[in-house]
């Protein structure tokens, strides 16, 4: 992995930390959070599909998810 | 060839094996496949470009808990690509496959002039257990076979507030061209490697965000056996590197309106070693019209710089660095999306019999278009069946 990748992958994981310590959204506030139409997993299969079509037609890759996370609202 | 149906085995194996134990625990348990979280779908798309390529894919579905901590989903794919004959000098865009980017094969054989159809089938196994995924992928055409195994963790932290994932994948390709009267079609193998880092956090009660970068190395054979290069007054092979490290970073916003509505915000940077680099914005918007109907609305937009090697004609047969490419995906261009899709919960619409309740129906269309004079129209739709 290249240091410039290495550094973007601190940075983004590091905000997100930052950002999980301001504050913790209880669990019985996450009610829209579970909503389907917030779900990123929804779509998962749709995107894939698309990603397949799309390559074959730009010069990127990636930007989906890859192997994807969880929605942490369950 | 041998080695193919070997590593196929081989993969079969492996993963009758890391599925051997979710299935001894459902046997030891007494517990049957849960009757009441399995669903079954099937999906019809059409896709037809401004080159008069058409695609039509049947695409299947299956996915239900094995035991309570093992989720199996099964999907596969028949596609058949019809490429038009080719109507300018061989090695043009007009023979590029719009799904599979491989080109027809320009024989007399195989009939240049007429329509070509190639059918591919694909096939995908997806095995969760508790927090890990294992994955197994299988495609085929005629001259391309690939397969790829994935996998993937991901762990919960501050009381599921953060979700944090680690995926990876390789891939092996085996390509075998057909019979091609103006090139030397010369098959090769392609290996990819990929690796993903993905955060996913809950910003506030409305508001999800995540991040992640991907990182793919692609080694072997990655141009197009049948395309042909204008350089030095002639028409010469395609030749691009035989390695490519591709990287990309992405961001996602979802956040919750209370109108029964969520507004999805993405944002992807990418860039590889052969000097492609792009960007990617998109904006999605859910709104549910009655408990049984979702409509959807989405534009993105696309931006990206040429490859270091990439011309429109070659001075000499050397290309750049030795390179030389037809491929207009490593130009520069700009390209537009806009999508709409609604989805409906049919048997609660008709009031038909209590098992069609869960039926869902979707249809789906797209517009796509890029500064390359190059337009497409997908039509897509579905129905699904929890049981």
């Amino acid at each position: 992995m290249g240091r410039s990748a290495v550094s973007r992958l601190l940075v983004a994981v590091g905000a997100l930390l930052a950002l999980a310590g301001c504050a913790t959204v209880p669990q019985y506030q996450r009610e829209h959070l579970a909503d389907p139409l917030m779900d990123f997993e929804r779509t998962a299969a749709a995107e894939r599909r698309e990603m397949k079509w799309l390559e074959a037609r730009e010069g990127s890759t990636g930007g989906s998810g890859g192997a994807g996370g969880g929605c942490a609202c369950n | 060839m041998q080695l193919t149906s070997l590593t196929s085995a081989l993969v079969a194996g492996l993963l009758a094996y890391a599925i051997a134990p979710a299935i001894a625990a459902a046997q030891e348990s007494g517990l049957a496949l849960q009757e009441d979280e399995r669903e079954g779908a099937y999906l019809f798309r059409f896709f037809a470009d401004s080159d008069d390529v058409h695609v039509v894919s049947h695409y299947g579905a299956w996915d239900g808990q094995v035991t309570p901590a093992a989720h199996l989903a099964v999907q596969w794919n028949h596609e058949r690509v019809t490429v038009p004959g080719v109507r300018a000098p061989v090695g043009s865009d007009e023979a590029v496959d719009a799904i599979t980017t491989a080109s027809r094969p320009i024989s007399q054989t195989n009939g240049a002039y007429a329509d070509y159809l190639k059918v591919r089938n694909e096939a995908t196994a997806k095995l969760d257990y508790r927090r890990l995924r294992i994955g197994y992928y299988l495609s085929r055409e005629t001259d391309y076979f690939a397969q790829q195994l994935d996998t993937r963790f991901d762990h919960d932290l501050f009381e599921r507030s953060l979700n944090i994932s680690f995926g990876t994948s390789y891939g092996w390709d085996d390509i075998a061209p057909l019979t091609d009267d103006d090139t030397p079609g010369q098959g090769g193998a392609r290996r990819t490697w990929h690796g993903n880092v993905t955060a996913t956090q809950i910003v506030t009660s409305t508001t999800v965000a995540r991040v992640g970068v991907e990182l793919n190395r692609v080694s072997g054979l990655q141009h197009s056996p049948y395309r042909n290069v204008y350089a030095a007054g002639t028409h010469a092979p395609e030749r691009h590197p035989d390695e490519r490290l591709r990287r990309d970073l992405f961001v996602r916003v979802s956040r919750w309106f209370g109108n029964e509505s969520s507004v999805w915000v993405d944002y992807k940077l990418y860039g590889d070693d052969w000097g492609v680099r792009s960007q990617t914005a998109a904006v999605r918007l859910a709104q549910r019209i009655t408990p049984a109907a979702t409509f959807e609305c989405r534009y993105r937009f696309y931006a990206q710089e040429s490859a270091e090697f990439f011309l429109t004609e070659y001075p000499t047969l050397d290309g750049v660095d030795g390179y030389r490419t037809g491929d207009y995906r490593l130009g520069r261009f700009d390209a537009h999306l806009f999508g709409t899709r609604l989805d409906l919960a049919l048997g609660e619409l008709i009031g038909g019999p209590e098992w069609t309740h869960p039926l869902r129906l979707g249809l789906g269309y797209e517009r796509y278009f890029n500064t390359n004079d190059f337009s497409a129209n997908v039509l897509e739709t579905g129905v699904s069946l929890p049981f």
